[in-house]
């Protein structure tokens, strides 16, 4: 009985597993401290095949010119995912060279190839030397490689399965060392592994699964998880110990006023062994403080000729070695230097 | 079926008004078709009280992003915030002519709604985005409202993805994803710029200099491209520098070995983001006598007698009568200041400035404490260092 019954059953129900998009897959491998304020350039991405050769995104879907179902990316997936790379980045602490900055400059550098669309060779991009497009193109400390190893939107009838595969590399200009990597492939379905409601439901969710912003949604997601590790407040150290705190912290400004020829002094009890600044407002920010005795922390600014401002707060902050940072107002009040 | 009908009716009407709802107004000024618009300075949103100071800032830095991601040169928020006194930007002639800024972009955000109702949920974000030129004539102006739904009522046939994207609807989350695209939608309006003239961003530092002005205190100042972003970059962290003359940039800091230590680096960034950097090699002396656990204090007669240890005998301090040899490093030069309290808490006072590493205080008999501190000749403190009792060597 079984034999003839089961036998249609259980590849029906492993195709069920591997539609039901829920086989995410996520490797990372970091190899610097994210805290430092490296600067890096994002290179423009390049769709790649199975070879890892660069390839011609294939955008001609019918479902994209109806209306309501889905609408046709207005950029190549690969400009696309550049974008959510450039995003994500914004929010770790490497400094990012702006990418009108390194698009004019890539042109101006024999990266261009005006018959292709984003108009580069991107063959002689995702091959290029980092110490060169650092030296010679760009002034950074590493560079960013993005491919995209999958862009695909399946429709299998009662279901639909779309899937991303990204690999981002960053890579150091002075030698060549990895800095980070991340591979990632994950996908997303819709139709009958998630419940249809209705007859029409089974034919009709999948024809709405070939939306393009489910695959958009699906990249921006898997950005995101791969760029975590750069992000300071998810590093797995954190859990280990406490952030940085302080307990005290004062200035010698007395009724709020500064000299023009005395240094104004501050003074914080906080941490041992840490990083410690202050600022005044947002007009002279991050002096660097000394630790004159564990956990006692000084710091002097003697203002400049051209310096004046007016009611300003006092913040002290301290960092430590993961880049957290706590951050204290001091509480004897604002201070101002007025030059007549 | 007059019911069916006006059943219809009422349909074709919500539809139509989510349409409206969904794709953004925009208006483009004949100025700004072309792509002649190239670089942007973002001033300071406007917003409805209700609405969350950190949400608009992050709404700011999306767009920011996106402006940038279409090929926009957008000038550092740090020089808007320094010359703009109001959202208007009432200064923004003083921006167009230093950085040559062709378009300030104004962001009025009007609502940011979330409405979860258990079965589903509804998030909006609703503003307007204009940019305008030097004399604050709009250019281009989108309106835009980017929203989302889910939930099973809005996946009725779904059931899973329903349940999925309900779970999914966590404020934090939910705003990323809505401001990420509202800002994208937004930024996708604009013209694209032609292309950008890479000269028109190039900054250079010319040369550094160090000044000590206190034992410690030193002016750092680089000569540099003017009408850029001076700072100094210490311990990963950006100090800023003025500028005081025409690409002049200056700072006073107060530092000590440790700090001298790591590389300190002078940075100049381009009001559009470009940046270059130099070491800054030239910071003088901050050597100073290492006094940790060389400091001792013992019994002569009536009074306590200081003695500073120079060289080290199995691993041990021991007093060596002399000034510190080269064994350890050499102090004969520096001033060795003592302070003395009646508890080991404090106060201490300074009470001797001596050049020998021995000195009796005759001044008093009964118990103190001691800390000593060494001064080298340019005037750098060490770390205080408590005298403690000496272990005799066997």
């Amino acid at each position: 009985m079984c034999r003839l019954g089961c036998a249609p059953v259980k590849p029906f129900l492993a195709l069920l597993l591997l539609l039901s998009g829920c086989v995410g897959k996520f490797k990372h491998e970091l190899g610097f401290n994210p805290g430092e304020p490296i600067r890096v350039a994002v290179l423009p991405a390049a769709q790649v095949d199975e070879k890892g050769q660069v390839m011609e995104p294939d955008n001609d879907y019918l479902i994209d010119n109806v209306a309501l179902i889905s609408a046709r990316l207005k950029e190549t997936p690969a400009a696309f995912v550049r974008n959510l790379v450039q995003n994500e980045l914004t929010k770790s602490g490497l400094d990012l060279v702006s990418p009108a900055v390194v698009d004019a400059n890539l042109s101006h550098s024999g990266y261009d190839d005006l018959k292709a669309n984003p108009p580069y060779n991107l063959e002689k991009i995702l091959n290029s030397d980092p110490k060169e497009i650092c030296s010679r193109v760009l002034s950074c400390d590493a560079v960013v490689y993005t491919k995209i190893t999958d862009w695909d939107r399946n429709y299998y009838g009662i279901q639909t399965v779309n899937s991303v595969g990204v690999e981002i590399t960053i890579v150091s200009a002075s030698d060549g060392r990895v800095l980070f990597r991340t591979t990632a492939s994950d996908s997303e379905s819709r139709g009958l592994t998630k419940g249809p409601t209705g007859i029409s439901d089974v034919v009709l969710e999948p024809i709405r699964g070939l939306d393009n912003e489910i695959i958009t949604d699906l990249a921006r997601r898997t950005v995101s998880k791969m760029l975590a590790p750069l992000k300071v407040e998810n590093r797995p150290e954190f859990l280990q110990s406490s952030p940085p705190a302080i307990y005290a912290s004062a200035h010698d400004a007395r009724g709020g006023t500064l000299s023009t020829s005395e240094p104004l002094i501050v003074v914080a009890s906080a941490t041992p062994k840490q990083d410690m600044f202050f600022s005044i407002g947002n007009i002279i920010e991050n002096i660097p403080m000394v630790e004159r005795d564990s956990g006692h922390y000084i710091g002097k600014y003697l203002p400049l000729s051209t310096d004046s401002f007016n009611d300003q707060p006092v913040y002290v902050a301290v960092t430590d070695q993961f880049g957290r940072v706590t951050k204290q107002k001091i509480g004897t009040g604002a201070i101002s230097l007025i030059r007549n | 079926m007059v019911l069916s009908v006006f059943r219809v009716l009422l349909l074709c009407c919500g539809f139509l008004l989510a349409l409206q709802g969904c794709s953004p107004k925009v208006s483009i000024a004949p100025a700004a078709e072309g792509g002649e618009l190239q670089t942007l300075a973002v001033l300071p949103p406007e917003y409805n009280a209700k609405l969350q100071r950190e949400k608009v800032e992050a709404i700011r830095d999306s767009l920011e992003t996106e402006l940038r991601n279409r090929g926009f040169v957008v000038l550092a928020d740090r020089l808007v915030d320094e010359l703009c006194s109001s959202p208007q930007c009432p200064e923004r002639s003083q921006l167009a002519e230093r950085y040559q800024v062709d378009g300030f972009v104004s962001l009025d955000l009007r609502s940011v709604s979330r409405a979860n109702f258990l079965a589903g949920y509804y998030n909006a974000i609703r503003g307007i985005m204009t940019i305008s030129d030097v004399n604050a004539t709009s250019l281009v102006s989108v309106e835009h409202t980017q929203s989302e739904r889910g939930g099973l009522l809005f996946h009725s046939g779904q059931v899973f993805q329903g349940l999925i994207s309900q779970v999914e609807n966590t404020e934090e989350k939910s705003f990323q994803r809505l401001s990420a695209k509202f800002a994208e939608t937004l930024a996708s309006k604009v013209p694209k710029p032609q292309a950008l003239e890479t000269n028109a961003v190039t900054v250079a530092i010319e040369s550094t200099s160090v000044k000590r002005i206190q034992p410690q205190l030193f002016e750092i100042c680089i000569d540099a491209t003017p009408n850029s972003l001076g700072s100094v970059l210490i311990n990963n962290r950006r100090s800023t520098l003025r500028e005081i003359a025409n690409g002049r940039y200056c700072g006073t800091f107060f530092l000590d070995r440790s700090i001298v230590e790591n590389h300190i680096m002078a940075e100049l960034r381009s009001p559009f983001g470009n940046a270059v950097r130099k070491e800054i090699s030239s910071l003088p002396e901050l050597e100073v006598c290492d006094l940790d656990n060389k400091v001792f204090v013992k019994k002569a007669g009536q009074n306590s007698r200081i003695e500073v240890a120079c060289t080290k005998v199995d691993k041990r301090p021991v007093i060596d009568g002399s000034l510190c040899g080269s064994n350890i490093q050499d102090c004969s030069k520096d001033k060795l200041f003592v302070f003395r309290s009646p508890t080991r808490l404090g106060p201490y006072l300074k009470v001797a400035e001596v050049r020998s590493p021995v000195w009796t205080d005759s001044a008093r008999s009964g118990k103190a404490f001691y800390q000593v501190v060494a001064v080298s000749p340019s005037g750098v403190w060490s770390l205080p260092e408590d005298a403690s009792e000496p272990k005799e060597k066997k």
